[in-house]
Formats: C-alpha cells, structure tokens, sequence
C-alpha cells in the first residue's frame, strides 16, 4: 500500500513540475528578469536624485582627512577642506550605494520564502516557480547595476577627458602668464616664493576653522576640487586658478610656508626683487632710500599709479623721503635685526608691479654662517652689489691724508670689497644658484664725496675703467664673468634722480617689467 | 564617509547626478526602441509562449479526448 502512495505522490509531482512548475517558471523568471532590472534602474533613480538617505556622501572634512585618492604635493601639505568634484568621488560612492542596495533586497527574495518551502517541504515542486523567480531577480538586478555602472562609467570618463584637458589647459593659462608677466608670489617675512599661494576663504567659518587653518586653501589651482570652481567646506564657490583667485574678494592671499598675509595681487602681478649686498657702511641703505624715493617720484612722472602697500612701506617711504629733502643718512642697518624689505607697487597702463628692496646689515652679508640665512638672494633675477669706493685702498693711499674731513665724512668701509662680493656671490652658487642667468647692478657709491676729491670717473660710462684702473680690475673681471650682464654705476645715495639709487633700479625695473616711459 | 546621503550637497554634484540619471535614462530608451534588442525580447516570448503551448497540449490533447 505505502508503495501506491509514494506512486501517487511521485506522479502528482512529475505532473505539477510538467503543467505548473515549469510554465510558471518561465513566466517567473522573465518576470523576476524584469522586475530585478526595475529594481536596480529604480534604485539608481531614487540614488541619482538625492531621496536615498542610506547613499554615501563624500564631505569636505573627509577630503581633508584624505578620503580622496590621488597624489597631494609635499608643498600643499594635505588636500584642502572643499567639496571634491562629483566624477572625482561621489559617482563611485553613488554606484556602490546602488549595488548595495540591490544586493541587500535581491538577498531579501532569497530568504523571505525560505521559512514557508522548510515549512512545506512536501510541495516542493511548487518551490521551482519561486526558484526561478528569484533566479529571474537577481540576473535582473546584476545586468540593471552592470548598466548603471556603465554608463556612470561612461559619463565618467567623458567627464574625465573634457575635464582634465580644461584642467591643464587652466593649469597652463597660470604657468603661461605668470612666466610672460615674471609674476610670482613673493613672501616679505620668510622670503620663499611660491606660483600658487595659499588662500584663506572669507566665507562663514567658525573660529575653530580658523585655528585649525581649515579655512586656507593651499591647492586652488583647478583639479579634483573643481576645474572652474570649487565648493569650499563652508559653502562659499571659489574660483580655482591664481589669475582669478587674485581679484576674488572672496579670498585673501598667504605665504604658503610661514602663514604671513601677501600682498594684493601676489602671484600674478611681476615680482621684481632688488637685493642689495655689499660689505658693512658701503652705503646700501642710502642707495635703497635713494632708489625707493626715485622710483616713487619717477613713477609717478611717468604717470603711472604708485602706491606703498602697507602701513610699514608708508612709513618708511616717509622717513626716506624726508632723510633725503634734508640730507641726511638713515641709521646703520641693525645687525641684529632680520633684513629689512621695502616694497614700491607699480602700476602703469595693463602693467603692474611690485617691487621689493632688500637690504641686510653688511656684517650679515659678509659672513658666510650668517648669509645662509638670507633666503632673498636666491630668488632674485637681478642683484644689486655696493661698493665703496673710499675702501679701495689706491683710493685711500692717495687721499686719506690729503682730505681727512671728507674720509671722516665717507664713514669708509672696512671690509675688503673683493671678500665682501665673493661671500654673497659663492653663498649664491653653493647653494645652486644660477649666477649667469642672473644680473648685476655693480654701484660704486658716495659719489658726491668722491666728486669732492675728484678721484671719481668723470662720467657714469667710465665706471669700469674706472675700477680696473684702482687695483679692481680682477673683481670686475669676476662679476662679469659670475653674471650673464653686468652694468656699471656711480651713484650718490643723497640723489633721488637717475644719478641716485633710481639709476639701477630704474635699469633692473625696465629689465623686468619694462621702462617707466 | 557619512551615511546622510540626503544632507545639503553642492548644485554642481545634484547637477552631475542628474546628467548620469539623463544618460541611464537615455540609454535605456535607446535599448528598448533599438532594433536588435526588441528582435531579442520578441524572439524570447514568442519561445516562451511556444514551450508553455508545448507543455500544454497534451492535457488539452487528453482533456479534448476525455471529454469527446
């Protein structure tokens, strides 16, 4: 009897498999098919349109943090605090979300109807429909995600290629001009010159930001932040190249070693820097307040708008000014004291300038251990050198007797200027420095003293003769042959004119930035 | 990252989601009116309709002759 039972049971199987089973499972698995592929599709629409919570969102403090693949310069630190462009992180988190989701409810129509087959195991066969149902679901879903994942893909790429060729030709349009214009950004504190300085967003930052410098951007230049713009962490759209950032009142420019605010225009305007060396009491100071006075007065008879940029500048400008309307000599250079920078800002028809004059205290120059220090000098296309001429000893064998008043007068050096060049000169070259690439003002100074002895050349072109004709002519020959071009000048520090320190630096300036004519 | 997918993004990121949301929609529309893909879904239920009328005529065959 068992036997025509289990016969009965056999055969009513084999029927349901062949006339429901089987038919039913078609039909499931097209529309499992189907339905996986409505369910991934939908799920990418609920994703792409911002209603799925359960999505991942990549965030600016997880930027910060370094979420974000790709290489960071040493010189930038780490990325900056800003919302990373969609192609560059969000596209992956949004497709993974998608695949997740998909998989978590395909797992759902596999285990959902689990308990209910163990529960009636003897129905077994109408389990296969179900089976292929949710065999139907899952290839659905699979090729559903496979195709979201496609053509976020492609979209990616497409993304990829418009936008990286937008980035370097960007990247390039800041190179170019900052290479045609001779513009770099130019610290006065620390000296270290930077083509991208760091900005600071003036959006609403909390004071915690600030503290922590979560506020600065040290990397605007476009790229995986933002090709034209970038969204900082604040929420404020900055623009991403230097050209632009300049003129944005949305961000202030700072150096990006030392945190030192810079000056307005910083990296895009030319940067012409004017280090002055030269040993102790050779009158670099004078020549500097000379050459500062000049250049704001033949600025500004050349019609060209000059200004002092800060408080500091102003007041020096000032006191320079006066020192030479009376005709007096400024202190003595505080060996003690970092070096001083004076900066003139230019700005004639589309052209602008900012031009800084650095001087040291001559003790500093002249000593090899202390000059390390003097970063300046190795960023600087054009070198002022000053020498005094009551130190050149056929000078002061011939007359040191004769005219005393006017020795006492010249406060001569004492160093020997032959030293005094070769110190600044072979601290530039060992610490790698181009010298021949490189110019140099060679200024005798204290000429009207020297026009009171009448020991000086008799015209500015015979300053070289000059020098050979004094015992100085291997000195000469030296320069001439360390820097690419060498111009010589007799200069009185008490002159604002051409025959003051404006003769070299108006010479540097139109090397430069071009003439103020 | 965080969990809050719903938080305050930037308009560019909403603007790019939409242009991959375009571009599936898009892609999809083209599949189903391309020629080769509509041959391939009609190929395959015309199969499945054969087979389930395959499976079916021997009942029908049996039901026609029992009833007969």
């Amino acid at each position: 009897m068992p036997y025509i039972w289990l016969f009965i049971y056999v055969a009513a199987c084999v029927t349901c498999l062949v006339f429901v089973s089987a038919p039913l499972a078609i039909v499931g698995m097209g529309a499992g098919l189907v339905g996986g592929l409505a369910l991934a599709l939908g799920l990418a629409g609920v994703v792409l349109l911002g209603r799925a919570s359960w999505a991942r969102v990549c965030t600016p403090e997880q930027v910060r943090r370094g979420a974000l693949p790709g290489r960071v310069a040493p010189a930038f630190v780490r990325r900056d605090r800003a919302w990373p462009q969609y192609f560059a992180a969000q596209v992956l988190l949004d497709v993974r979300a998608v695949a997740e989701r998909t998989l978590t409810i395909t797992g759902r129509v596999w285990t959902r109807p689990l308990p209910w087959a163990r529960a009636h195991q003897a129905w077994w066969p109408l389990y296969v429909p179900v089976v292929a149902v949710q065999l139907g679901v899952s290839l659905g879903a699979a090729a559903g995600v496979l195709g979201v994942a496609l053509v976020a893909a492609g979209v990616t790429a497409a993304a990829w290629l418009v936008g990286g060729a937008a980035v370097r030709l960007l990247r390039g349009a800041d190179a170019g001009w900052q290479a045609v214009r001779r513009s770099r950004a130019s610290c006065r504190h620390c000296y270290q010159l930077s083509a991208v300085p760091a900005y600071r967003c003036l959006g609403p930052h909390p004071t915690d930001d600030r503290l922590a410098g979560d506020d600065l951007h040290r990397d605007l230049r476009p790229g995986r932040l933002g090709v034209l713009w970038r969204r900082c962490g604040c929420g404020w759209r900055l623009p991403t190249t230097v050209l632009r950032a300049a003129s944005s009142r949305r961000l202030e420019a700072y150096c990006p070693s030392c945190g030192e605010a810079m000056l307005p225009g910083a990296g895009v305007v030319t940067d012409v820097r004017m280090p002055v060396f030269g040993p102790a009491s050779a009158g670099k100071t004078q020549l500097i307040m000379s050459a500062l006075v000049g250049l704001h007065h033949g600025g500004e008879e050349a019609g060209a708008d000059v200004s002092l940029p800060d408080e500091r500048d102003r007041q020096r400008h000032e006191m320079y000014a006066r020192l030479i309307r009376d005709g007096e000599s400024p202190a003595k250079t505080d060996a003690g004291g970092p070096p001083v920078a004076v900066t003139l800002r230019l700005a004639l028809r589309s052209r602008v300038a900012l031009v800084h004059l650095f001087d040291a205290a001559g003790e500093n120059l002249v000593d090899r251990e202390q000059n390390a220090r003097l970063a300046y000098l190795d960023h600087a296309r054009s070198l002022i050198y000053v020498l005094d001429p009551f130190s050149v000893r056929r000078v002061r064998d011939e007359y040191a007797e004769g005219a005393p008043d006017v020795f006492a007068a010249a406060n001569p050096a004492t160093h020997d200027p032959e030293d005094a060049y070769n110190a600044t000169v072979q601290r530039l070259q060992d610490y790698g420095v181009r010298t021949r690439s490189r110019r140099l003002a060679f200024v005798v100074s204290k000429a009207d003293l020297l026009g009171k002895l009448s020991a000086g050349p008799g015209d500015p072109d015979g300053v070289r003769a000059w020098l050979v004709d004094n015992g100085l002519g291997n000195l000469v020959l030296t320069a001439e042959r360390d820097f690419g071009e060498v111009r010589f000048f007799l200069v009185s520090g008490r002159r604002a004119g051409r025959e003051g320190g404006f003769g070299p630096a108006s010479w540097i300036l139109a090397r430069e930035w071009g003439g103020l004519d | 990252m965080t969990d809050d997918g719903r938080q305050q993004l930037p308009p560019a990121h909403r603007a790019a989601r939409l242009t991959v949301l375009v571009a599936l929609a898009g892609v999809l529309v083209a599949g189903l009116l391309a020629d080769g893909l509509t041959g391939v879904v009609g190929a395959a239920c015309q199969r499945g309709a054969s087979v389930i009328a395959q499976l079916w005529a021997p009942l029908r065959d049996d039901g026609d002759t029992a009833w007969s």
